[in-house]
């Protein structure tokens, strides 16, 4: 994915961000970052996509986070896109797009429940949420990361 | 070949480097329990711009939403207002009616009772004219006592005679009608010997007053009380031409004191046994 697509993208998902945390005093229901992540993911080599997970995550952190500690999603984030570009490999390159669509789904409760270990190691708070919210929260974004992964398959050159 | 691995475990370095990095970037963190002011102002201050712009373009759009909202809410007040008040109008309306109407039975109520004499107050319910024939339809029939030939007062004076009664509605002859004649008399010079037919209008015919008899222009007309259907005195109107004519009689016309137009309570009189027998005038 072109440095230039991930900067549009980080845009949009700056705005997004914005207008949820001016609308909803903070609550974040939606989250763009991890659709963009697991995008830069899919295409990018490894060390590259973990130094954008880094940037957007910690970045993001900063400009949005407040009285939180700041990088801990992004501990988490960046092993799950390690693990993803591991995986690469091992999949038939046309099945690979597909794969990215269920691991989407995994990487959204493995992020959850993995910043939540994460904070019950450190001693840190966590807002929990039900599973039913979790599972309801995964399909949501699922089918959005879905419905941008369409889009980019059918209108992006550098699909793979 | 070290290359070679470099290059397979360059992923795992970067990662396990960014990790503990972000690791010592979190425990700083929890231990000075502070929230990096530097980098929060530094991130603040490339971001503050674009914070700024989104805070003013969503309480634009607030702001125009919340507008929009109070114009919907003050054009349904205004509706619902403006029937309120239609229907205070109304009932103000009504208010005003039953005042003025209270106000008029008032002054019936306030009329002197001739003795001998029984009331029943009814109300004007239709009017009619063809020509010069004056009818009033009152809302008292013979269920209330009402007969034919029975007068009819207003706080005015005369204002005709029961014609034609139903149960609950009368038919009442004006005195302004040509087929009425009244018995009466001229107040000042008390020459009883008259009678007044009606010429429509506000204005009657007094007759059977000779040549020979005082009459002055305002002079007062009353009914004389010989015919038995009024009292003696009740205000007719006043005179307002008087000439000799070439027979025995003056020719007397006679201002009548009834607004007919306007009327809309009157009193029926109704002879006791007391009272004089009825003796109509053809």
């Amino acid at each position: 994915m072109k440095s230039r697509w991930i900067l549009i993208y980080f845009v949009i998902v700056i705005a997004i961000t914005f207008v949820q945390h001016k609308f909803t005093a903070g609550n974040h229901f939606l989250e763009p970052s991890l659709i963009l992540l697991v995008l830069i993911a899919r295409t990018s080599p490894v060390t590259q996509a973990i130094f954008w997970t880094i940037a957007i995550s910690v970045s993001l952190d900063l400009v949005f986070a407040a009285g939180q500690v700041k990088g801990l999603g992004a501990m988490v984030q960046m092993a799950l896109v390690y693990i993803m570009a591991h995986f690469k490999k091992h999949i038939i390159p046309s099945h690979w797009d597909l794969f990215v669509l269920f691991f989407f789904a995994l990487f959204y409760l493995l992020n959850y429940y993995g910043t939540w270990g994460l904070s019950e190691l450190l001693g840190l708070s966590f807002d929990t949420m039900s599973w039913v919210e979790l599972v309801y929260r995964a399909v949501i974004h699922t089918l959005m990361f879905g419905a941008v992964l369409l889009m980019v398959l059918r209108f992006s050159k550098d699909t793979k | 070949m070290a290359r070679g691995i470099w290059k397979r475990s360059t992923g795992l370095t970067t990662l396990l480097v960014l990790e503990f990095a972000c690791f010592l970037f979190v425990s700083y963190q929890i231990q000075v329990e502070e929230h990096l002011s530097l980098l929060e102002k530094m991130a603040l201050t490339v971001v503050g711009p674009f914070q700024h712009l989104s805070n003013e373009t969503s309480s634009f759009i607030e702001q125009r939403t919340q507008r929009s909202k109070s114009l919907d809410q003050l054009a349904v007040e205004n509706r619902q207002l403006t029937l309120k008040v239609s229907h205070l109008n109304r009932i103000e309306s009504q208010l005003e009616e039953e005042r003025l109407e209270n106000e008029r039975l008032r002054e019936l109520l306030a009329l002197p009772r001739p003795p001998g004499w029984r009331t029943v107050i009814a109300s004007v319910i239709g009017r009619s004219n063809r020509g010069d024939d004056e009818v009033l339809f009152i809302s008292r029939g013979s269920l209330s006592g009402v007969e034919r030939d029975m007068g009819v007062l207003s706080p005015a004076g005369v204002v005709g005679v029961v014609w034609e009664v139903s149960p609950y509605y009368s038919k009442i002859m004006t005195v302004n009608n040509p087929a009425t004649a009244i018995a009466c008399m001229i107040q000042s010079s008390r020459y009883a010997d008259a009678y007044l037919i009606g010429l429509g209008s506000n204005m009657g015919r007094l007759e059977n007053v000779p040549n020979f008899a005082t009459v002055s222009l305002g002079d007062k007309v009353v009914t004389s009380g010989l015919d038995g259907l009024f009292p003696k005195g009740e205000p007719i109107g006043s005179v307002l031409h008087v000439k000799p004519s070439s027979q025995m009689f003056l020719d007397i016309r006679v201002h009548l004191g009834v607004p007919f137009s306007t009327l809309e309570e009157v009193i029926v009189l109704m002879p006791t046994e007391t009272s004089e027998p009825k003796t109509a005038i053809p």
